[in-house]
C-alpha cells in the first residue's frame, strides 16, 4: 500500500463554454492538470471521469481527443458527487499499487445539455452532429454489418456460417429460463428474417430489453468465515481501451491485448479455460473474439462454430446462457449476467446447459468507446 | 461567406471545401508521425502530438466495406434504405460516408468519388451541402 499524492491540478473557468463540447472541455482540463504536474498524456495509466449525462461512455470521448494509448478509462455518473467519485477511484487505484499515475477528470455542460435536448444552432454539438450525418447515420448493426461484409471478403466465409452463432446461442438460451429469447432458430429462418443492415437480419443482432444482475465480492478471509465451498476466485481483471497501431483501434485487436493481460495476471492460457462468455451482440463477434482470445488462429473462427467447438459439449463452449444474442443485452447488467452464468457453471448448477467439469471461466465484454474488460474466474 | 454563383455552402466549416462543384476533404496530418485523419483533429490519435497540419485528400477512392441501412431507430420508412461505406481514398486515409447508389450496386473495391449531397438551407436561405460518395462511373 502507498499513499496517493496530488501531483497536478487543472481547470477551466466555470460559466459558459458554448464553443466547446463536453469531451473537449474535459480534455482541456486534463491537459492543464498534466502540464501542472509536468507529465504527459502517455504517462497516464488510468483515468476516471465524472460526468452526468453526456451519452454512453463520455469519458472515452475525452480519451479519444487526447490519443489512443490503451489506458483503462472509467465513466462515473454519481450525480453531484461524480467528480468526487472519480477522484476517489483515482486515489484508490494509486493507493492500491495498481498504477503510478491516475487522472480524475470531471466535465459538465449544463448550459445546453441538462435533461437532453437537441443541439443549439451554431454550437459545436451541432457541428459534430452534422459530421455524423455526412458519415452516414447508422444503427450499431450498421457498423457490425460492414465488419461482417469485410470479413466475408477477406476470408471467403458465408453469412450462413455467422448465422450458426445465433443458432447455437438460441439453443443454449432455450435451456435458460433467465434468457430473453428462448426460442430455437434455424439457419433458414435467420436468412428469411427482416434485414436490418445488409447482410445482417434481426437474429444476427442482439435484442433490446430490460434486466438486472448483481454480484457480491468478499475477501478470502471473509470467504473462509462464510465457509464458501467451492470458492470462486477472480484470477484476473484486465481493462483496456483501444491503442492506435495500423489505424483507429477496433474491438478485435483490443480484445487480443486485454486477453493477453488477463492470461498473464492469472498465470493461465487459453488451454486452461473451460468456458467463455463474450460480447456477442452481433454474430461476427464470436467468430472474431474466438480467434483474438487465443482459441484458434485468425481465419479459423468460422471453422470453430461449424464444427461445434464453441457449443456446449464442444472444445470451448461460448455463451452458454445464450449470450447477448439470445439471453439479451440491457447494457448495464449484461456483464454481471455473464459473471452469474459463469459462477453457476463453475458451481456445477447449470442443469441442462452444464459444461461438464468446468473449473475456469473467461468473461469478456467490449463497449462504446472501444473499451474491453476480461475477467477470469476459477473454482478452487 | 456570401455565395455569388449559387454554389452551395459546406454544411460544416473546416471539414471539407467545395471546388468545381465537388467536395475536397480536409485531412489532418501529424507533423511527428505522419498519420492522417479525417475528420480533422487537433491532436494526433496515434502519438498524441499537438502539431497537426491540414492537407487536401484525393477525391477518388475505393470501397473498403459497406452496408445498406434498412432500419433506423425502429423506423423503416423515410430516408432508408441508404448505403454507407468505408472508403479508402487514394493516398489515404479511410473515411466513412454515404454512398449515393442503388442498394444492389456496391461491391468491395468498387471505385468511388466524392460528390455533394444537398443538406437543406441555412437561416439566410443559402443552399447547404455535405460530402458523400458516388460510383466513379456515375453520370454527372
Amino acid at each position: 500500500m502507498t499513499k496517493a499524492v496530488v501531483a497536478g491540478v487543472g481547470m477551466l473557468p466555470f460559466g459558459r463554454h458554448r464553443d466547446k463540447t463536453l469531451s473537449g472541455l474535459g480534455a482541456e482540463a486534463v491537459s492543464a492538470a498534466l502540464s501542472d504536474a509536468g507529465l504527459a498524456w502517455r504517462d497516464v495509466q488510468a483515468m476516471y471521469c465524472g460526468i452526468v449525462g453526456g451519452g454512453m461512455n463520455p469519458g472515452a470521448g475525452i480519451g479519444e481527443r487526447l490519443g489512443y494509448t490503451g489506458l483503462p478509462i472509467t465513466s462515473i455518473d454519481n450525480a453531484s458527487a461524480s467528480g468526487s467519485s472519480a477522484f476517489r477511484e483515482a486515489s484508490l487505484a494509486v493507493a492500491a499499487g495498481r498504477v503510478d499515475v491516475a487522472v480524475a477528470a470531471g466535465a459538465g455542460k449544463l448550459s445546453q445539455s441538462f435533461g437532453g435536448g437537441s443541439a443549439r444552432p451554431g454550437s459545436p454539438e451541432e457541428r459534430e452532429a452534422n459530421i455524423r450525418i455526412m458519415q452516414g447515420i447508422m444503427p450499431p448493426a450498421g457498423y457490425f454489418a460492414m465488419r461482417t461484409r469485410r470479413r466475408i471478403h477477406d476470408f471467403g466465409s458465408t453469412i450462413e456460417q455467422f448465422a450458426l452463432v445465433s443458432v447455437k446461442n438460441h439453443k443454449n438460451a432455450s435451456r435458460n429460463p433467465f434468457a430473453q429469447l428462448q426460442n430455437e432458430l434455424t439457419v433458414e429462418q435467420i436468412a428469411r428474417a427482416r434485414m436490418i443492415a445488409d447482410p445482417l437480419t434481426v437474429p444476427h443482432c442482439c435484442p433490446m430489453g430490460d434486466g438486472a444482475a448483481a454480484a457480491v465480492v468478499v475477501s478470502e478471509k471473509r470467504a473462509r468465515q462464510l465457509g464458501l465451498q467451492p470458492a470462486i476466485t477472480v484470477e484476473a481483471s484486465a481493462f483496456r481501451s483501444g491503442i492506435y497501431r495500423n489505424g483507429p483501434p477496433d474491438e478485435a485487436e483490443t480484445t487480443h491485448l486485454t486477453a493477453q493481460e488477463a492470461y498473464a495476471q492469472a498465470g493461465l492460457g487459453p488451454d486452461d479455460i473451460d468456458l467463455v462468455q463474450v460480447h456477442d451482440a452481433f454474430t461476427v463477434e464470436e467468430i472474431e473474439y474466438c480467434e483474438q482470445l487465443g482459441f484458434c488462429e485468425v481465419g479459423e473462427g468460422e471453422r470453430m462454430i461449424e464444427n461445434g467447438e464453441t457449443a456446449i459439449g464442444g472444445r470451448i463452449p461460448f455463451s452458454t446462457d445464450g449470450g447477448l444474442l439470445a439471453r439479451g443485452h440491457p447494457l448495464g447488467p449484461t456483464g454481471i449476467a455473464q459473471v452469474w452464468e459463469t459462477v453457476q457453471q463453475l458451481r456445477g448448477l447449470s442443469g441442462p446447459r452444464q459444461v461438464a467439469g468446468a473449473r475456469v471461466g473467461l468473461v469478456h465484454m467490449v463497449g462504446v468507446g472501444g473499451v474491453c474488460i476480461v475477467h477470469v474466474l476459477k473454482r478452487s | 461567406m456570401t455565395p455569388d454563383s449559387g454554389a452551395p455552402l459546406p454544411l460544416v466549416d473546416g471539414v471539407f471545401k467545395i471546388a468545381d462543384g465537388r467536395p475536397v476533404l480536409l485531412v489532418s496530418r501529424c507533423s511527428s508521425c505522419n498519420e492522417r485523419f479525417f475528420p480533422p483533429r487537433e491532436r494526433c490519435a496515434a502519438c498524441s502530438n499537438e502539431n497537426m497540419q491540414t492537407e487536401e485528400a484525393s477525391q477518388d477512392g475505393e470501397l473498403y466495406t459497406w452496408t445498406v441501412v434498412r432500419e433506423l431507430g425502429g423506423q423503416r420508412e423515410g430516408f432508408v434504405p441508404y448505403v454507407v461505406g468505408q472508403i479508402d481514398l487514394a493516398g489515404g486515409p479511410r473515411v466513412t460516408g454515404v454512398v449515393v447508389c442503388d442498394p444492389d450496386a456496391p461491391a468491395i473495391r468498387m471505385p468511388v468519388r466524392l460528390c455533394l449531397i444537398p443538406q437543406g438551407y441555412d437561416d439566410a436561405g443559402n443552399e447547404l451541402a455535405g460530402y458523400g460518395f458516388e460510383p466513379a462511373d456515375a453520370k454527372r
